[in-house]
């Protein structure tokens, strides 16, 4: 009996997929940019199909980005690829963790809070104090889905995602409640609106002249870059990730040793969601309001899946994902266009990186019958 | 209309030509870019700002202008520079969310022109605006507290920020005018979208014996919910449109409602910035309130109609005194001349105002047995206390929070 | 508790659970067979923009509900093809699957917005019926529920009490005995995921024909991330899902009843997320002890030849 896919049997050849054992480093690369151009390929049929010049909606959607622009994408970018890169370490282990959004939601909180409880705090304590305090609200919250995967096989995608509602709910009411703005403008008192006050002036992080770039972002995204590739590649904790992404089965008999592996993997996971929280709160919003939460921990899902584990690939990746963020704003402004194209966009892209892997994993080999 | 001829007029007084003096050089064109939070699709808040955009752009030959939409505060200030950079001197934010980065863009480009809607900060180099509805859900309320059977009327609120509370407040005075029996019951959301909540949040109302039901959410869902239970039941349930022209999609139970005019105000912004009026650097008091009086609102669930005809006959059935005059009238006849007296400049009547006796209410964050005097005998609120209004006025008796 | 009161959470559980019940049944199958797909946010935003788009230009609601599940049916062969004939991470595939599905959902929907349906399914509209205490009013209102409402029981029967269930569950728990007794695992797995797409679709299009008559975007607003909690919840057994759907529905409708009651609006709004984190909670610990689980097989590619 033949093996291969069935739809297979329509064509006169049948398809025979041979698992490919080694998988040189270069081909890596050469399959995600196969997938970047598969994912430009479809998106230009279907402007095309829609009489759009795909020219023009590619010029209007990059050129801004990656040109007059860039500074708008690459402070876009670090927020992502923070987040993204404990995401890709997540990933690699094979634990889901769909909630970077409610890890990072309570990262900018805890961050807040701090900033509101020593105000007077000197600005080189004070933004430490407030990143780690993110770092650390972000990696607590990422515990409880990590025990209950561990101890009661809980689906980790079901718990990080409640977690996510949870987090929401937990800004809204104090967006509404105890941190709801109080400040006088032109000696008038205003309240009541859907926000919070400023943080601290010393915290606010300084940028790249007039764009929300930060320098500080910039710092925490190089050390966690070089951090996640020691990680992964010169630490037995990184070869332990590996070994529970390639085995799950044999991690399960592992044990404690298991329990403790997720855990510190989440705690890095819903650490660097949790810093991501507390940078862009400092470094762009400055103020929490009870839309923070802007679908980050989603997009950085995509970031983490286009880049691996390669810190280079993860940043250009990012950067290459907040282009066509800031690309989406400028295809509007220039052709018009709904914004929601860059979600097909993202969309494509994404099946077109599945793709690569699929043949990054696979030979297709075609046989006559 | 009358706006629009002043507009004209001082166009024409700048553009025309003048003898053989000063040549007045004018840009041929002004580009102004617009900032939705949301989709201009939501029949809400963003369609109505975008339906204002459409009306200068078609009237106004020398201006051209750009939208941009879903932009949260997160991407705001990114946009902002895009924009900037590609030559818009005037830009307007539409959402809330868009203050701090929009000013925090006045601060690093002291040369473009910001409007912010539904904020407080404003600059030299930027200005602020808002149309605000309390007026016509004052009308509203004198039209539910006639027209409930039960006395139990409901309000399902997005956020009870001070906007809301001002527009609950106002729809309570209304209600206490005719009828001083009926209550209000409030229920919070939390969300400007989700049809989902809104319906759950109706039903519950109904279920606790509300028969009327005023909201704010970018649907129609309560007054679908509305319908639809009334279909079912056969008892006539009373709802007021929000925003967006509603009373075609509920004709049954649509009495009335709120409507928007942003075009009476972007009109006037424009043509100001364009004859120089309004200039980058004094804006720092200009804030516009858009009311009755200048069209900037309107009373009705479909524009040119503020009472569904369905009713009028039973307004006209309920009989109420005039606490102004003495006189008694029937609630349609009362409705029509607050109206008239909140078109005019003047502004004779406030629902914000204690005529004979005190107004009573609760504080926001306190409970509904502490109730106090909020407005003493002659005041009439100002503008700041209606601005940031954080109590209930003395018939609201429940409110989710 | 009045009657008024009962009344309404029962309506309000089977009104907002019907479409979470929809799109939890389909995932229910898909999952049986092995595929988990996370797409169905997705796959509901796409049925729903097309079936409103259907109801609108042809003015049969009908058609639309129809036309919506079978689009999507026809966006999850997308997550099929790539789960099934070329095994790559389910977990992924379905995410992209949302994020697509909402993309064109939002671009499709541009042209219908503010635009309501002439003709909208009501129900057979007879007072009487409605006084049938406690579900009464419901069905009357809404055919959809009730179809819900039988799926939920005929879907178990046929999962559980018929061949065809025992292939889709063989599947689903050992792929590689179900082959050697010359099942196609590929097709089965296929046809299960096009039926968790078709009630996907389903249960978008119910939600942008019924539910809310007028197009605006983002109407599935989550609803899809919350039926993959149900499908864990319900155990994989349509019966529960049937519940837990309504359930679901009773706890978020029952919030609005304690407002006012000095529980902070937020607190009441994290209890139906709250509730769903305890029970899946438990439902692990039944498994563990019962033995009663998450198919074996699940989110795991079949490929012939490996084990």
């Amino acid at each position: 009996m033949p093996d291969g896919t069935r739809f297979a049997r329509i064509l006169p050849y049948r398809v025979r997929l041979e698992p490919r054992v080694e998988v040189p480093r270069t081909f890596e690369i050469q399959v995600r940019i196969l997938a970047i151009l598969l994912s430009l390929a479809i998106m230009t049929i279907v402007f095309l199909s829609l009489h759009i010049n795909p020219i023009s909606a590619f010029k209007a959607m990059f050129l801004y980005a990656f040109g007059k622009g860039i500074l708008s994408t690459l402070s876009r970018a670090m927020t992502l690829v923070l987040i993204a890169i404990g995401l890709s370490m997540a990933f690699r282990s094979l634990f889901w963790n769909i909630g970077a959004e409610g890890q990072y939601l309570v990262g900018a909180i805890t961050a807040f809070g701090i900033g509101r409880l020593f105000p007077n705090l000197s600005g080189y304590a004070l933004i430490p104090l407030m990143l780690l305090g993110g770092f650390a609200a972000g990696a607590l919250y990422g515990q409880l889905p990590a025990i209950l995967k561990v101890k009661l096989k809980v689906n980790e995608v079901i718990t990080t995602l409640m977690l996510n509602y949870i987090a929401i709910r937990l800004l809204y009411y104090l967006v509404y409640g105890p941190w709801n703005v109080k400040e006088v403008v032109g000696g008038v008192e205003y309240t009541g609106y859907a926000v919070t006050n400023n943080i601290p002036y010393q915290a606010q992080l300084s940028t790249v002249g007039n764009s929300t770039l930060s320098y500080a972002m910039m710092g925490l995204v190089a050390v966690f870059l070089i951090a996640e590739y020691l990680i992964m590649e010169r630490t037995p904790l990184g070869y332990d990730f590996k070994v529970i992404g390639d085995n799950p089965e044999a991690a399960r008999y592992a044990g404690m040793r298991f329990l403790r592996l997720t855990m510190i993997l989440m705690l890095l996971s819903g650490g660097l969601a949790g810093l991501a929280g507390a940078g862009e709160l400092m470094a762009n919003q400055h103020r929490l309001r009870p839309g923070f939460a802007s679908g980050f921990g989603f997009t950085a899902i995509i970031i983490a899946w286009l880049g691996g584990t390669n810190p280079i690939g993860i940043l250009l990746a990012g950067i290459f994902i907040a282009g066509i963020i800031i690309g989406g704003y400028n295809f509007q402004i220039s052709t018009g266009l709904p914004v929601g194209f860059v979600g097909i966009f993202q969309g494509v892209l994404l099946f077109s990186v599945l793709f690569g892997e699929f043949l990054r994993r696979y030979k297709v080999k075609f046989e006559r019958w | 209309m009358v706006v629009v001829a002043i507009v004209f007029g001082l166009i024409g007084y700048f553009a025309a030509p003048k003898g053989e003096t000063k040549v007045i050089t004018k840009p041929p064109t002004l580009k102004a870019a617009f900032i939705y939070v949301g989709d201009i699709g939501d029949y809400g808040w963003t369609h109505a700002h975008n339906v204002g955009r459409l009306w200068v752009e078609q009237h106004f030959s020398w201006l051209n202008t750009t939208y941009v939409e879903n932009v949260g505060a997160e991407d705001a200030r990114q946009v902002i520079e895009n924009l900037i950079s590609q030559g818009y001197t005037v830009i307007f934010g539409t959402s809330f969310d868009h203050m701090i980065p929009m000013k925090e863009a006045a601060e690093n480009h002291t040369d473009i022109i910001f409007f912010h809607c539904s904020g407080y900060i404003r600059r030299p180099n930027m200005g602020t605006y808002m149309a605000d509805f309390y007026q016509l859900y004052y009308l509203n309320g004198l039209m539910a507290g006639a027209l409930t059977k039960t006395n139990k009327i409901g309000y399902v609120a997005a956020h009870t920020i001070p906007e809301v509370v001002r527009h609950i407040d106002a729809f309570a005075l209304g209600i206490k005018e005719v009828n001083p029996d009926a209550k209000v019951y409030v229920r919070v959301i939390h969300a400007w979208y989700d049809p989902e909540k809104a319906q759950s949040a109706a039903n519950a109302l109904l279920a606790e014996g509300a028969d009327v039901l005023a909201f704010t959410e970018d649907s129609p869902t309560v007054l679908q919910t509305l319908e639809s239970k009334m279909k079912e039941t056969g008892t006539q349930y009373y709802g007021f449109s929000h925003y967006s022209p509603m009373q075609d999609i509920a004709p049954n139970v649509t009495v009335s409602g709120q409507l928007v005019h942003w075009e009476v105000i972007y009109a006037d912004i424009l043509s100001k910035v364009y004859a120089g009026l309004y200039t980058n650097t004094n804006l720092q008091d200009v804030d516009y309130w858009g009311l009755l009086d200048s069209g900037a609102v309107e009373l009705g669930g479909k524009p040119g109609v503020p009472i569904n005809p369905k009713f009028v006959n039973d307004l006209k059935s309920v009989t109420v005194t005039d606490k102004l005059t003495g006189e008694e009238l029937s609630v349609y006849d009362l409705v029509m001349r607050r109206l008239d007296q909140m078109k005019d400049k003047q502004m004779v009547f406030d629902p914000f105002e204690a005529y004979n006796e005190p107004i009573m209410g609760w504080p926001k964050d306190g409970s509904p047995e502490d109730l106090q005097e909020m407005i003493p005998v002659g005041h009439r609120l100002t503008y700041h206390e209606r601005l940031v209004i954080d109590w209930w006025v003395d018939n609201v008796v429940s409110v989710g929070e | 508790m009045n009657v008024q009161i009962l009344n309404f959470i029962i309506y309000q559980a089977m009104k907002s659970g019907t479409p979470l019940l929809l799109a939890t049944l389909g995932e229910i199958y898909a999952e049986r067979a092995g595929i988990l797909n996370l797409g169905i946010e997705g796959m509901m935003a796409f049925g729903a923009v097309v079936g409103f788009g259907v109801a609108y230009t042809t003015g049969n609601p009908w058609l639309g509900l129809l036309l919506g599940a079978l689009a999507g049916a026809l966006i999850s062969l997308i997550h099929a093809f790539f789960s099934i004939s070329l095994r790559v991470n389910q977990v992924v595939s379905g995410l992209a699957l949302v994020i697509l599905g909402l993309g064109i959902h939002s671009v499709m929907g541009k042209p219908y917005v503010g635009q309501k349906l002439s003709n909208t399914i009501t129900g057979i509209i007879s007072p009487s019926l409605a006084q049938i205490p406690v579900v009464g009013s419901i069905i009357v209102q809404d055919p959809i529920a009730f179809l819900g409402l039988a799926l939920s029981v005929v879907l178990w029967y046929v999962l559980f009490k018929t061949k065809y269930g025992i292939i889709l569950r063989s599947v689903g728990e050992n792929p590689a005995a179900a082959d050697a007794l010359g099942i196609n695992v590929y097709k089965v797995r296929y046809l299960a995921t096009i039926f968790g797409g078709l009630m996907a679709g389903l249960a978008g299009a119910y939600l942008s024909i019924i539910f809310r008559p007028s197009w605006t975007e983002g109407i599935t607003a989550g609803m899809g991330w919350i039926a993959i909690a149900l499908t864990i919840f319900s155990l994989w057994n349509p019966i529960h899902a049937l519940w837990a759907s309504y359930f679901f529905g009773a706890i978020s409708a029952s919030q609005y009843l304690l407002q006012g009651k000095g529980i902070p609006v937020d607190i009441l709004g994290m209890m139906p997320y709250i509730f769903t984190l305890v029970i899946v909670v438990i439902a692990s610990l039944a498994q563990l002890k019962k033995r009663i689980g998450a198919p074996e097989a699940l989110a795991v590619p079949y490929v012939r030849g490996q084990s």
